[in-house]
């Protein structure tokens, strides 16, 4: 009776259909994120290697380095540098800390604008109605559609004659006026249910607190992946800050970062090096952001 | 709406405030330090490639010139040069590459004449090699000037030579010896059933075609630029011969095997392949020693470039310019000056990147001993082939990119197979001349 | 104060900061550039007016003895080639939602999952495009290592090589099939938003007809698809270095990094904006989950649908620069150079702005007309609320 019974407990937890989805689930993602890890697990091994050791000869990729030494040793007559070393080694050669201030200060205050600018502009053209919306919001859809290099130069004039070459100003605000957040934003708001707000209307509530109260906190993931998206994008941006400026102080980390590439050799290990500090405030980011991921908007008090 | 504790939004409203007072001080902070002033010095931009001797350079500049600084601005990439220049921020020396940039450059009226500063300040132009002339002069006028160049060279494997049983070549040697030396050099394994290349014996990049258009007294333009002589017979032959040295002979590698004996990366380092020792020739300018001194076991020495019934090679170099928009220009020329001066020339051509420009007995005699890598002792070699070195040839009626474009396409179809060398040739003049004819026609086309 | 006037008022209120930075720093540059089209400028000299030439020089053709040559034989291969390489976007769009659906899903651990598939995303683009190098090189790349490995598993029996080679032509069948019923059934839906109805038993008919050619096919020539398969296996093509392959393999490349990147964090923002009460309202009206999706998710993310389509439309055209400038050095003969390139090319290299700006307006024109093509089709699909 009870192996009987056992097996038929063992029949409803491992044929359940539950399960068995979820188990189908798991193991499709594991799969998929084995893939997703190699770039990045490859970028960490480069970085804590020798830079005869970077591309083995005879094929594969070599996974751990030779020595991993905790401070720097000599081996046949050669220093083999600690394992750690290209870090600092990276970080002092093209004086990260200023650059990473740089990037961080540009981002941030630009994503902020953005993301305020856009959300307001994506309101009005989601929500209100006014004389030639759609032919305007066609206008800035259009605006995206012209490659950056041909409007490159006109940009650079008209911050030439600001007189903001070479300064924050040039680096934050041109970025601040995509169409990109403005049209993804108002697309995520029209596909909000207009409910909450009739009902806030009903409540006397003004445009201004509708936009605060009501449309805000219900786009949490939108406005959170619009953060991540416009900041990362400042944090990558590598031509129009290097156009526009012309000290070194003024650079940002893209730019540092490319100074290991040579006109005839390139610094593979410190350039990983770099780029795995560099990726660090974009992870930060985007796993501090997840929090606004929520399955499914949880309407209490709407009936359905 | 969702129902948030007060904690919880409290919680977040001061880690807001936190971090927009961080971003405040950091602001701060980053403007004030921004652009030191430092009284009573000029400070000239310097837009050159990174390189890492190019600190040395100024450090070196800057003593002797206390009143200049120089900003080393990394970034000579060409949209960023052009949009500095059209929008009126101009560099102050600038590093110009090849001869047809300074030539659009000059053309369009964008480069300083030196030639009044080379008198006032006395500067040696006159020594310079005359076979950098494309690089200094356009239409008579001093446009730029160059501080290195490089004359391309065979850099060999004594080692893999001494364990063929070949002897080592000598100058002046010529493509068939070339050619018994590789096929010698030409090693495979048998792997799983398959014949997999541990060694090749020659390799020459896919970009340097100009050995073998005048290999026998060919030519790609006429003398007035307006026609290409690509389908001419010398031509074909000089293509042909190459073509068998990667199909025919299998003495250099296909792309694939050079990936698979020492993966090139990103940056096509075709000098990993030297460098692993699975190549035993290599050709390019003297720069890439740079790379192969960093390999502490490789015995490595250079050698002409083989010759068939002409003797040349050829000859690479950079140019520095001062835009007529210089703000600073008695600073950037005595910049330039010191460029030219025996110590820059020797910490240049030291470091590898290349020998000195100046035809100057004195610096030549220095050169050809680096206590640093005693036993580099063929330097002489490279100041002796500057006697056959050759600039590439171009033609005011086509832009090269577009040479370089059809060339690539219509040779990789030759390296596929999928056409003759003859019929590379062929489609490859009838191509340029088309292009060239439509450039006559509407000289919009150029600039 | 009417409240369509107060209305209005606020939307400009709302409007004006974003509108204001728009108008100075994006639509300015936009117009010069718009001006520069029909110029000849080449950013020394002051620029004169040439209408169209630009665009004749580009875009048309002329005699050369009996022939019609192209005036610019160059754009065209490039257009061909940034065409091609766009191909892979209604599949990589179906990807990113699929994914984004295995990620909503409330399983332990989900935001470890999503990091991970957001990491190549962030790491550096050389990183990414050398270890693809790496994946497709011909004799140590590790597809082709597997193929290898595979085909010798596969052909040492008969016993296992026919069965493999019938699965093999069952899965092209079904996959043609597939594609075929995909493609009429989209040219059904267009006409029918033209107007033109089609008759009931045309379409099955129609696929019939296919189904059966295609087996019949495979069937006449199943010993040259032994061959080629086989072949394949043994010596797998030279993925990067060969002109056919070239493109496809990027397109593989962009595919997978598409998976966990920007546009499934897109679908996965948009499926949190559905209100669970949906769900619970068709579950009500006993929806299974395929009707659950095509009931309540589909439409209800088509906003971001269309967003992330004309995006990535956008981005297909200006876009594949980085990859074949460090990857591919513009592909075995000239076949993944793409358009932006050669815009690069020209407006910087050959300081012909005039002509960049015509290519670049070219281009414009274009998106904007299948941007247009878009908007109208999806009218009835992409519902707002």
């Amino acid at each position: 009776m009870t192996l009987l019974a056992t097996l038929a407990r063992f029949r409803n937890v491992f044929f359940n259909k539950h399960f068995l989805k979820k188990t189908a689930l798991y193991t499709i993602l594991t799969l998929g994120a084995v893939s997703m890890l190699v770039p990045f697990l490859w970028m960490i091994s480069t970085s804590i290697k020798q830079p005869d050791e970077v591309f083995s000869s005879g094929g594969g990729i070599q996974w751990l380095p030779e020595h991993f030494f905790w401070r720097d040793t000599v081996v046949n007559g050669r220093t083999i540098r600690a394992w750690w070393g290209n870090y600092p080694d990276a970080w002092r050669e093209i004086n990260i800390f200023r650059l990473y201030l740089s990037s961080i200060f540009v981002a941030a205050v630009g994503t902020f604008g953005q993301v305020l600018t856009s959300s307001m502009a994506a309101y009005a053209f989601a929500r209100l109605r006014f004389p030639g919306r759609d032919k305007l919001f066609f206008a800035y859809l259009a605006t995206m559609m012209v490659p950056g290099s041909v409007t490159m130069i006109p940009v650079f004039v008209i911050m030439k004659r600001l007189g903001w070459i070479n300064t924050y100003q040039a680096l934050i605000i041109p970025g601040l006026f995509s169409a990109y957040g403005t049209f993804m934003l108002r697309q995520f708001f029209m596909g909000l249910p207009s409910d909450l707000e009739d009902a806030a209307k009903i409540d006397g509530s003004g445009y201004v607190g509708i936009w605060a109260r009501v449309i805000l906190p219900l786009s949490k993931p939108a406005l959170a992946t619009l953060t991540t998206f416009t900041f990362m994008g400042f944090w990558g941006s590598y031509m129009w800050p290097l156009v526009v400026t012309i000290t070194e102080e003024m650079r940002t980390l893209p730019i540092g970062l490319s100074y290991f590439v040579g006109q005839h050799a390139t610094n593979y290990t410190q350039l990983m090096a770099g780029s795995v500090i560099a990726l660090i405030p974009l992870l930060v980011l985007f796993i501090f952001n997840q929090r606004y991921f929520v399955e499914g908007i949880k309407l209490s008090g709407i009936k359905g | 709406m969702e129902e948030e504790s007060r904690f919880t939004r409290l919680a977040a409203v001061a880690g807001i405030a936190i971090g927009a007072v961080l971003i405040l001080v950091i602001g701060i902070y980053l403007i004030a330090t921004a652009n030191p002033s430092k009284p009573g010095k000029t400070v000239i931009r310097w837009v050159v490639d990174p390189n890492p001797i190019r600190k040395e350079q100024i450090k070196l500049f800057e003593k002797r010139h206390p009143d200049i600084e120089v900003i080393n601005d990394p970034g000579a990439d060409a949209q960023r040069l052009l949009t500095q220049l059209a929008g009126d921020v101009p560099p102050d020396v600038m590093a110009l590459y090849d001869p047809q940039t300074i030539r659009l450059f000059a053309k369009n009226d964008v480069l300083l004449d030196l030639g009044p500063y080379v008198r006032k300040y006395k500067i040696p132009v006159d020594k310079l090699y005359p076979a950098l002339e494309p690089y200094i002069k356009y239409r008579g006028k001093i446009v730029g000037i160059p501080e290195n160049c490089g004359p391309y060279v065979v850099f060999y494997n004594k080692r893999l030579f001494r364990e063929a049983g070949v002897p080592y070549p000598k100058p002046g040697w010529t493509w068939d010896e070339c050619l018994a030396a590789a096929k010698k050099l030409t090693k495979y394994q048998i792997v799983r059933g398959r014949k997999i290349p541990v060694q090749k014996g020659l390799f020459i990049s896919d970009g340097d075609w100009w050995f073998f258009i005048w290999m026998y007294g060919g030519r790609l333009f006429s003398k007035d630029g307006k026609r290409c002589l690509m389908d001419s017979e010398a031509v074909k032959k000089g293509i042909r011969f190459w073509a068998d040295l990667r199909l025919k002979y299998h003495v250099m590698p296909t792309s694939s095997e050079a990936q698979s004996m020492a993966p090139t990366g990103a940056w096509g380092s075709s000098a990993l392949l030297f460098r692993e020792s699975k190549v035993a020739m290599t050709v390019s300018g003297r720069w890439l020693c740079i790379q192969y001194r960093e390999q502490k076991d490789l015995d490595w020495d250079v050698v002409s470039v083989p010759h068939g019934p002409i003797r040349f090679t050829l000859l690479a170099s950079k140019s520095y310019s001062i835009p007529k928009t210089c703000r600073h220009k008695e600073a950037a020329i005595t910049f330039i000056k010191h460029l030219l001066s025996k110590e820059n020339q020797l910490l240049v051509a030291n470091y590898g990147d290349g020998i000195p420009s100046l035809q100057d007995p004195e610096i030549s005699k220095a050169f050809l001993y680096n206590p640093q890598y005693p036993n580099e002792r063929n330097n002489k070699l490279h100041l002796d082939e500057m006697k056959y070195a050759r600039v590439q040839e171009f033609s005011p009626y086509i832009n090269n990119l577009d040479v370089s474009a059809i060339m690539s396409v219509e040779l990789d179809k030759m390296w596929l197979r999928q056409q003759t060398p003859d019929q590379a040739c062929e489609a490859i003049a009838k191509r340029i001349n088309a292009i060239i004819r439509r450039n006559l026609a509407n000289p919009n086309f150029l600039n | 104060m009417p409240a369509r006037r107060r209305e209005a008022l606020a939307a400009y209120a709302f409007l004006m900061p974003n509108f204001l930075g728009f108008l100075a720093f994006t639509s300015i540059p936009v117009v010069i550039s718009l001006v520069m089209a029909f110029s000849h400028w080449n950013i020394f000299k002051p620029p004169s007016w040439v209408g169209l030439e630009n665009f004749r020089n580009l875009l048309w053709f002329h005699h050369e003895g009996k022939r019609i040559v192209a005036n610019d034989p160059f754009f065209w291969q490039y257009v061909y080639n940034t065409v091609y390489l766009m191909a892979g976007i209604p599949i990589g769009m179906a990807g990113s939602l699929l994914v984004a659906l295995m990620m909503n899903q409330k399983l332990k651990g989900i935001v470890v999952f999503r990091t991970i598939y957001f990491l190549p995303s962030v790491c550096s683009g050389v990183a990414l495009l050398i270890l693809w190098k790496y994946l497709y090189n011909a004799d140590i790349g590790l597809i082709n290592k597997s193929l290898r490995l595979a085909g010798g598993v596969i052909y040492s029996h008969p016993a296992i090589a026919i069965p493999f080679t019938i699965f093999c032509a069952l899965f092209f069948g079904v996959t043609a099939i597939g594609v075929m019923a995909a493609l009429l059934a989209l040219v059904q839906w267009i006409s029918a938003k033209i107007g033109l109805e089609w008759q009931e038993g045309f379409y099955r008919a129609l696929m019939m007809i296919a189904g059966a050619a295609i087996f019949v096919y495979i069937g006449v020539y199943s010993r040259s698809f032994y061959n080629a398969l086989s072949s394949f296996f043994f010596s797998p093509p030279d993925w990067l270095g060969t002109v056919q392959w070239a493109k496809p393999s990027l397109i593989l490349m962009g595919l997978w990094g598409g998976l966990g990147g920007y546009n499934m964090i897109l679908y996965l923002a948009a499926l949190q904006g559905v209100p669970t009460s949906y769900y619970e309202a068709a579950e009500i009206d006993g929806a299974g989950p395929w009707a659950k999706f095509w009931a309540v998710t589909w439409p209800m993310i088509s906003p971001t649908t269309f967003f992330i389509l004309v995006m990535s439309i956008i981005a297909g055209f200006q876009g594949g620069f980085m990859t074949a400038n460090v990857m591919t050095g513009g592909g075995p003969a000239g076949s993944t150079t793409t358009i932006e390139y050669y815009l690069y090319q020209t407006a910087f290299e050959k300081f012909n702005m005039g002509y960049a700006s015509a290519i670049a307006w070219f281009l414009f024109a274009v998106i904007l007309i299948l941007t247009l093509i878009t908007w109208k089709l999806g009218g009835k699909v992409v519902i707002y609320e």
